[in-house]
């Protein structure tokens, strides 16, 4: 267990480093991006020299997994066109996913590429030389003015980079109902104090002005699970969840890794400020026996004003809540400057979830391709709105659906989500917004300088 | 013949409101999953209440479900799977049920030991993915059939019956000239209709609603039976749109439910007949 | 000169036929052959078996050979041969883990209490179904007691949160009739234990009716007209033919139950939170939250192996007892 710990630590010390010369980290849809290309700009076809070889690629199902119902179908044509590649995409359902992935694991019955996150496994993956490094695909220029080392350092190890990360710099970020706000006549918060205020408004004054004492401005997780967000308001390093992790940061007094548990005097701080919560009676005092999928319910339908989630969620759930109460609205907090200079919103790009490619990919050249293909923008395009012509038009440069099934079930989640600065086809009001909220947060992330084994083969 | 007397009556009224109650209380998750399935997403998500009758109704959720086109094909193979698996198990169940009883015959008492012990312990998922792949078996309908065949469970019940069964049943069918095969087909079998019954169904139950192994062993879509494409279509339902760990549209989740349910609520009162008194009448005397 | 006065009475039948068996000059030929004409003798037996047999080795024996994990220092990708032998030293994590002792008292307990109010339920309930005059109410009754077994945890736990919320849910809104205080019942340690056990006793009681009312069903009516004849009423056929019919069905039942009887993972994991994990908080889901920090597959299968050892040596005593008041064991 020693073992792993230490492995950790500089990894995660190399995470709160930022290049100062490179864009922001959260994109925003409002800088200029390029359209999805619609005529490909790969070399001519080579596929007479490509043998036929067939890419198992297991994904974790959850709703954004396909996004309109042809998605699997247009990446299969493609690749297979391009490189001659059988794609075989196995999706496994979220809750079954690690347990079948860690007998395929004992059984070494590899996919090509799979998604994973459980950090342990990982790192004994790469350290068995099962999972392959993935350096040439992320080196290559397409990605020149991605932030590599904020969006791949995760994996980056003696030299190479192993997991092909697909997250990005929207953060989770704690919202609330707009619409409660311009009812109450307040203003956004800020810090704790004012999301304090807040929350009692939406509680004692009937922000809903349905006539009925039935919101509460908070509610939350019993485990504590998305509310690191809160925590980290009060204490040195984002991505708190005390039940949970350990709450690691680096101290810039000494430059050592240290962790929030042993900061007693913000903690206090920070149980202080949800304790009065619960004592003044704003905190739901249910939030005990909530799960994730409670708290979304509640506030959903209208009984709580407060939600921490990723920008990407935002839409759908907005749309849920717009059913009941048309002109409802979800804006999001700025994020807050932490005591020791970095905001309490997370990157979610930190997390070890990414996709690998293991020894048993039957080329890795074209795996490289397919990887950057599939999670790049032609990719994530073709998930998000399909094929165009098919699904959706851009006649005139103004985006249309064709495809009723395919707005339905469209995913634009990956594209706000992806690093790579897309930009959305269909925009989306709440996102823009969000988007515009968290702007502070490029310059609250450290800059650390990298240690030599830390650099990547091209440094900006 | 019973006189109906005033206590009998009392007895029956008192029973049936108790029963009528019962009924009432066990129908209620079925009540809800219904009109959860029945409401739009933004009604059934609503936490707090019990949603008994539906507020608004809408087919939309089952819509999703049957609009997918791999549904009928994994309808098709759950009945498979179901078929197979629970004619089988009952079979062997039997016929082994039925030998155990036989203590006197050297091995059967260890054989019984061996089979209580597989109760208990277990290896995991993991040597049993690894004995699925070596075997061939994977990816194959056969791999929701096989490994999953009989339960120790079952094998001791049908044991435990057949033993309480009147030695004088097997002792006649001898004397009459039946050998031993004779006597369990033609004699022994068609009196234990009721514990026969009651396997089929715990077998068929079993198969039915099994996920897991189709999540494990079953790669190809069009292979997957229909308790995993549900979770499938559930997964991707795009009534909320999430990410990461989140559940999703709570009235295709319980559509889902429902849908699956159903076959059971229509086959179980046709086996039902066999766990009614009678069974028994004219055997011994006949 | 079948003797059958036992219950092993179709065993003694057919060893009735076969004659005793041969000595003298076949000795010499050995066991072997001696051997392969026992099982000549009986291969009708023998043959109902081996397909069972067979199974139960492949799918359920072979598997037994990963239990070693729990012994070592299980690396994944170098697999189990590769792996290094600890001992115990896993079972030693494990129990000197802190809230350990804690999650094995909650399992001890909570079993205990289904058996003592959750065996007897579907017993109760099976006889009163018998008495049910009416064959169609009965059935009817029936198919639809059964039904909340289908539905996962997962949908019958939250509606029973829903249903014992003190905010409006419908328990409460029924004891504040009789001017009762709203219970939190979901987060209250003195009453959580309880709602475990009811609500499993809800969900598995009709479904446990099965068994009891196909071993009822075979009792043949003889033995009621006889009774009723000699002027017993319902209690007493009760109590003198049914229960007693049906005491084997119960004790195979009740002994077989054993074997899962530490099994406690999904009801608890739907329906507890931290204010009552410190009684609800059961070996397997104890395992499953601090899987997220060890080693998860060597620690879960100590876990198991510990667990299951305790079940053996409970279905053994349990089936000595049984051997003792009823004169023959249940294995």
């Amino acid at each position: 267990m020693k073992k792993r710990l230490i492995s950790v630590i500089p990894a995660l010390a190399a995470i709160l480093t930022l290049v100062s010369c490179s864009p922001a980290a959260p994109s925003s849809s409002a800088s200029p991006a390029g359209q999805p290309s619609g005529s490909s700009q790969q070399p001519p076809a080579e596929q007479a020299n490509y043998q036929p070889v067939t890419f198992h690629v297991m994904i974790r199902g959850t709703a954004d997994t396909f996004g309109v119902p042809r998605t699997a179908e247009i990446q299969a044509k493609t690749v297979k066109d391009r490189w001659n590649i059988d794609l075989k995409y196995e999706m496994v359902d979220k809750n079954t996913y690690n347990e079948k992935v860690t007998a395929k694991f004992a059984a070494a019955d590899f996919p090509s590429i799979l998604y994973y996150g459980d950090a342990k496994v990982i790192q004994n993956a790469i350290d068995s030389k099962v999972f392959v490094p993935v350096t040439k695909a992320v080196m290559s220029p397409e990605y020149d003015n991605v932030d590599r080392q904020l969006y791949f350092i995760r994996w980056y190890q003696n030299g190479e980079y192993y997991g092909f990360n697909y997250h990005s710099g929207a953060p989770e970020t704690i919202n609330l109902r707009g619409d409660w706000l311009k009812n109450l006549n307040m203003e956004v918060p800020k810090n704790p104090e004012e999301l304090k205020e807040v929350i009692a408004a939406m509680t004692n004054n009937d922000p809903d002005q349905n006539g009925k004492n039935d919101t509460y401005g908070l509610t939350m997780q019993g485990d504590l699970g998305m509310t690191g967000q809160f925590w980290s308001m009060f204490l040195p390093a984002p991505r708190i969840i005390p039940t949970k992790g350990a709450g690691l940061y680096i101290d810039s007094k000494d430059n050592t890794v240290k962790t929030i548990l042993d900061d007693v005097p913000n903690m206090e701080k920070a149980l202080a400020w949800f304790n009065s919560l619960y004592q003044e009676g704003i905190l739901d005092p249910m939030y005990v026996t909530l799960k994730q999928q409670d708290v979304e319910a509640k506030f959903v339908s209208n009984q709580s004003g407060v939600w921490v989630k990723e920008i990407g969620g935002l839409p759908s759930r907005l749309a849920q809540i717009q059913n009941n109460v048309p002109d409802a609205e979800i804006v999001a907090m700025p994020p807050v400057e932490t005591v020791s200079g970095v905001t309490n919103y997370d990157l979610v790009a930190f997390k070890s979830d990414c996709y690998f490619m293991t020894k048993d990919a039957p080329d890795v050249e074209r795996g490289y391709e397919l990887l950057k293909y599939l999670y790049g923008k032609e990719g994530i395009y073709a998930e998000a709105y399909g094929e165009e012509g098919v699904e959706y038009s851009l006649q005139g440069g103004a985006f249309q659906w064709l495809n009723e099934e395919a707005r339905e079930r469209s995913n634009p989640a990956r594209v706000i989500s992806s690093y790579l600065d897309l930009q959305l086809l269909d925009p989306i009001p709440v996102v823009e917004n969000a988007f515009q909220a968290i702007q502070a947060m490029a310059s609250w992330i450290r800059i650390l300088p990298l240690t030599p084994q830390q650099q990547s083969p091209t440094t900006s | 013949m019973q006189r109906k007397s005033l206590s009998n009556r009392l007895f029956q009224f008192g029973l049936i409101c108790y029963m009528l109650l019962l009924s009432a209380i066990m129908l209620l998750p079925l009540v809800n999953v219904l009109c959860l399935s029945l409401e739009p997403n933004y009604i059934a998500i609503e936490p707090g209440r019990l949603h008994l009758i539906p507020q608004k109704i809408t087919l939309k959720a089952y819509e999703d479900i049957f609009r997918n086109g791999q549904i009928m094909r994994s309808f098709g193979n759950s009945i498979f799977i179901t078929v197979a698996g629970s004619l089988l198990g009952t079979l062997f169940t039997a016929m082994m049920g039925y030998g155990l009883c036989h203590t006197h015959i050297k091995g059967i008492h260890f054989v019984s030991y061996m089979i209580l012990f597989t109760m208990m312990f277990s290896g995991g998922i993991i040597p049993s993915y690894i004995l699925v792949k070596n075997l061939g078996l994977m990816n194959s309908l056969w791999a929701m059939v096989l490994p999953s065949m009989m339960s120790a469970y079952n094998v001791i019940l049908m044991r435990s019956f057949f033993r309480s069964l009147p030695p004088e049943l097997a002792e006649s069918a001898l004397i009459d000239g039946c050998n031993e095969m004779q006597t369990f087909v033609l004699i022994i079998l068609p009196l234990s209709k009721a514990i026969l019954a009651t396997i089929l169904l715990f077998y068929a139950v079993g198969r039915w609603n099994s996920f897991f192994d189709g999540v494990m062993y079953i790669t190809d879509q069009a292979k997957k039976p229909m308790q995993v494409i549900l979770r499938e279509i559930l997964i991707m339902s795009d009534n909320v749109d999430t990410s990461g760990d989140l559940d999703v549209g709570m009235n295709v989740k319980m559509a889902t439910a429902f849908v699956t349910v159903l076959p059971i609520l229509c086959v179980y009162p046709f086996l039902q007949k066999y766990f009614t008194k009678g069974v028994m009448l004219g055997a011994v005397k006949g | 000169m079948s003797t059958i006065n036992t219950s092993e009475g179709l065993s003694q039948n057919t060893l009735s036929r076969n004659g005793p068996s041969r000595n003298g000059p076949e000795k010499k030929k050995g066991k072997l052959s001696g051997f392969l004409q026992y099982v000549n003798q009986h291969k009708f037996i023998y043959l109902l078996l081996l397909p069972g047999v067979v199974y139960f080795v492949v799918f359920h024996y072979v598997p037994l050979y990963f239990l070693q994990v729990a012994f070592k220092d299980y690396n994944i990708f170098l697999g189990l041969q590769n792996s290094q032998w600890v001992g115990l030293s896993n079972f030693r994590d494990l129990f000197t883990s802190k809230f350990f002792l804690q999650a094995f008292n909650n399992t001890v307990i909570l079993s205990i209490m289904n058996k003592v109010f959750g065996f007897p339920a579907p017993i109760i309930l099976a006889l009163l179904l018998n008495e049910l005059a009416s064959q169609r109410f009965k059935k009817t009754v029936q198919t639809i007691i059964y039904m909340p077994h289908f539905f996962s945890w997962v949908i019958v736990g939250s509606i029973f949160i829903t249903l014992l919320s003190p905010q409006g849910g419908l328990v409460n809104e029924f004891l504040g009739l009789f001017g009762i205080e709203p219970i939190a019942f979901i987060t209250s340690k003195k009453w959580f234990r309880w709602v475990l056990v009811f609500t499993d006793i809800w969900k598995s009681c009709g479904w446990g009716t099965i068994i009891y009312l196909a071993a009822i069903s075979s009792i043949s009516p003889d033995l009621y007209e006889v009774a009723v004849i000699d002027g017993a009423g319902r209690l007493k056929q009760i109590w003198y033919i049914t229960l007693p019919s049906i005491i084997p069905t119960i004790i195979v039942v009740f002994v077989l139950g054993l074997a899962k009887i530490f099994n406690l993972f999904e009801q608890v994991f739907v329906m507890y939170n931290p204010l009552v994990a410190s009684v609800s908080e059961t070996i397997d889901t104890y395992v499953y939250q601090i899987g997220i920090v060890r080693a998860e597959i060597a620690f879960a299968t100590a876990a198991g192996l510990f667990k299951n050892v305790i079940t053996v040596v409970l279905i053994l005593l349990t089936n000595q007892l049984v051997k003792k008041i009823q004169g023959e064991s249940v294995i």
